[in-house]
């Protein structure tokens, strides 16, 4: 369980680094960028909280985290394409 | 076979740890895009590949990591096509100052 405690205490670092760019990102497209990053991270976290606890049942969430990633994504860069602010 | 799933979630961390600290270090968009589109993907890659040999197979990880690989550099073109029809100058870029 040690190995599960560094790999949350890396995954909690770097969601806390993905969370600071999505806070001061000096654009839009920074915290679009920040928050797919965000997003990936958590896919980690929820597949090694699954391994942790021996479960299948959250990676049906994963599925949904990531699908929803790519959406929002594509869904920011077609703002950004048609005219919103980039500040 | 459990030893290589932890080593896998691990490294996947260890992956997305860097991606996070690239995420604050760097310095302009597209760096920024660089990252979240090269080394979060292959975190998540590592982690998916440990979840599913710590679960013994499984339809989800298989799917997600297609959709992932597939995904991944669409919605990091779209962003930055995006972004350099926008903005034909980037803003500091090049850009030779540290910090």
């Amino acid at each position: 369980m040690s190995t599960a405690a560094v790999a949350l205490a890396l995954l909690g670092c770097a969601a806390a680094l993905c969370a600071v760019r999505v806070a001061a990102g000096p654009g839009f497209v920074d915290r679009v960028v920040a928050a797919d990053a965000l997003a990936a991270v958590l896919l980690n976290v929820v597949l090694t909280v699954g391994v942790v606890w021996d479960t299948r049942d959250y990676l049906d969430v994963a599925v949904v985290l990531a699908a929803l990633a790519f959406v929002g994504t594509v869904a920011a860069a077609r703002f950004v394409s048609r005219g919103g602010p980039l500040a | 076979m459990r030893e290589l799933a932890s080593f896998l979630l691990l490294a996947g961390a260890a992956f997305s740890f860097v991606a996070g600290v690239g995420m604050v270090r760097y310095r302009d968009t597209l760096s920024r895009l660089h990252v979240a589109g090269k080394v979060t993907t292959f975190g998540a890659a590592g982690a998916l590949v440990g979840s599913w040999l710590f679960h013994g197979g499984g339809w989800q990880e298989v799917a997600i990591l297609v959709f992932l690989l597939l995904t991944s550099p669409v919605g990091s073109h779209a962003l930055a096509r995006a972004l350099t029809q926008r903005v034909h100058r980037l803003p500091e870029w090049p850009y030779f100052g540290d910090s």
